[in-house]
């Protein structure tokens, strides 16, 4: 058979395409479970740290049935726990960064006056730049932020890497050279703030 | 076809021809993922890991390939190697999956890999193209380590995370951003160039 006549090249790329892709499906199929259960013990796991369980992986979906409650306000879904005599009450959110979805865990105590927790889970902001909302200095800037007053503003001026220690100045220092993430995370946050806000007064009624 | 032993082999593809400083290949990976040390070592392993087996299989299967989707059998294949990557990664190590993000996937389009496909893998045995493969992927990695370790170093103070610079060293915030990786690598092809050109003067 003619090696670049029209059959054979067909024939040929059919079978090469099929078996490469059949690998492949394989591949993943077996694999699928494995990605799966670790995308949920991530999230579990964020959604724990955020209600201020700290917990080693082999203890996340125990801890987290057991302190972890759900419930349905205008169809989103909210997340409670009592922690040492508080209530605190959370939800994931996704909202637009700059180049993609911000993923994550935010939660306030019930009386609505601080942020309780904050989590990042998943975001396409630029490595080592919009991406550093990830690490650690960023997030402690939130937790026990005071939120009673209004919502979150952004220092700008003040951009560094070690975060406004102020708890009571209801702001965050920007992300030098990512000050377009920071704004997009601002709203993001003020927008699901607002939500906990109103879901905290609903529960209290 | 010139037969290469495996010695000349590893010395062009790491030095005399490497393929990021002297045939400016890979160069989108090399700017995107050299602010960090251990992207990069992740990055080099998955891209020697990818041209030596997509080397290997185009190598064996070559005498079939029809001329007019030859280019498209080679996409088709190194595209399956990154995919097997991408799966093993996010299986086995998920955390560096996922600060390798869209980096992985990227590996497709490293020019390196298809090059060696054209330039190697179509006019040689599977074996000897593996070699190629590996020793281009080796080639690759030494200049991204080399500029990753100078960006992570300035921008961050650290070495894979690390934190080696003293406190009052000032991080050089342009270090992490796109145009030092132009300014390092320009840098090193200059000194990379100038010392293989004095070498050839002096034989």
């Amino acid at each position: 058979m003619n090696k670049n006549g029209i059959i054979y090249t067909v024939v040929f790329s059919f079978i090469v395409t099929f078996l490469f892709v059949f690998i492949l499906g394989v591949s993943h199929l077996l694999t699928k479970s494995k990605v799966d259960s670790y995308r949920e013990l991530s999230e579990k796991k964020s959604i724990l740290t955020a209600f201020g369980y700290i917990v080693g992986d082999d203890d996340v979906v125990l801890e987290y049935n057991k302190n972890i409650k759900s419930f349905k306000i205008n169809n989103e879904i909210y997340l409670k726990s009592e922690n040492n005599g508080k209530t605190i009450i959370g939800k994931k959110f996704t909202g637009s960064g700059l180049w993609g979805n911000i993923s994550g865990v935010i939660s306030i105590t019930s009386d609505g006056s601080e942020i309780f927790g904050f989590e990042i889970t998943s975001h396409n902001e630029t490595p080592g730049l919009g991406g550093r909302i990830e690490e650690s200095w960023f997030i402690d800037q939130f937790k026990g932020e005071k939120i009673s007053t209004g919502s979150l503003d952004m220092n700008k001026d003040s951009a560094s890497d070690n975060g406004d220690s102020d708890k009571n100045n209801g702001s965050f220092d920007t992300i030098t050279g990512a000050t377009q993430t920071s704004n997009f995370l601002k709203i993001i946050l003020n927008n699901e703030i607002s939500q906990l806000k109103e879901a905290a007064g609903k529960i209290n009624e | 076809m010139n037969k290469q032993s495996p010695i000349n082999i590893f010395k062009n593809n790491m030095w005399w021809n490497n393929p990021v400083f002297i045939q400016v290949l890979g160069i989108c990976s090399a700017l995107a993922v050299t602010n960090s040390l251990r992207n990069t070592l992740t990055m080099g392993l998955g891209v020697t890991f990818v041209t030596a087996f997509a080397s290997f299989t185009i190598s064996i299967i070559k005498g079939l390939i029809p001329r007019k989707v030859r280019m498209i059998v080679q996409t088709l294949v190194i595209a399956f190697y990154v995919i097997i990557v991408d799966i093993i990664l996010k299986a086995f190590l998920p955390e560096i999956s996922k600060a390798l993000g869209p980096y992985v996937g990227l590996i497709i389009t490293n020019c390196i890999i298809m090059g060696r496909a054209e330039a190697f893998a179509q006019a040689n045995n599977p074996f000897i193209s593996m070699w190629d493969g590996i020793t281009s992927g080796l080639g690759y990695s030494a200049v991204l380590l080399t500029i990753a370790f100078i960006r992570e170093l300035l921008g961050f103070g650290t070495i894979f995370g690390i934190k080696i610079t003293p406190e009052f060293f000032p991080k050089w915030t342009i270090m992490v951003m796109a145009p030092s990786a132009f300014f390092v690598l320009a840098v090193f092809i200059w000194i990379g160039k100038t010392i293989q050109f004095k070498k050839g003067e002096a034989k």
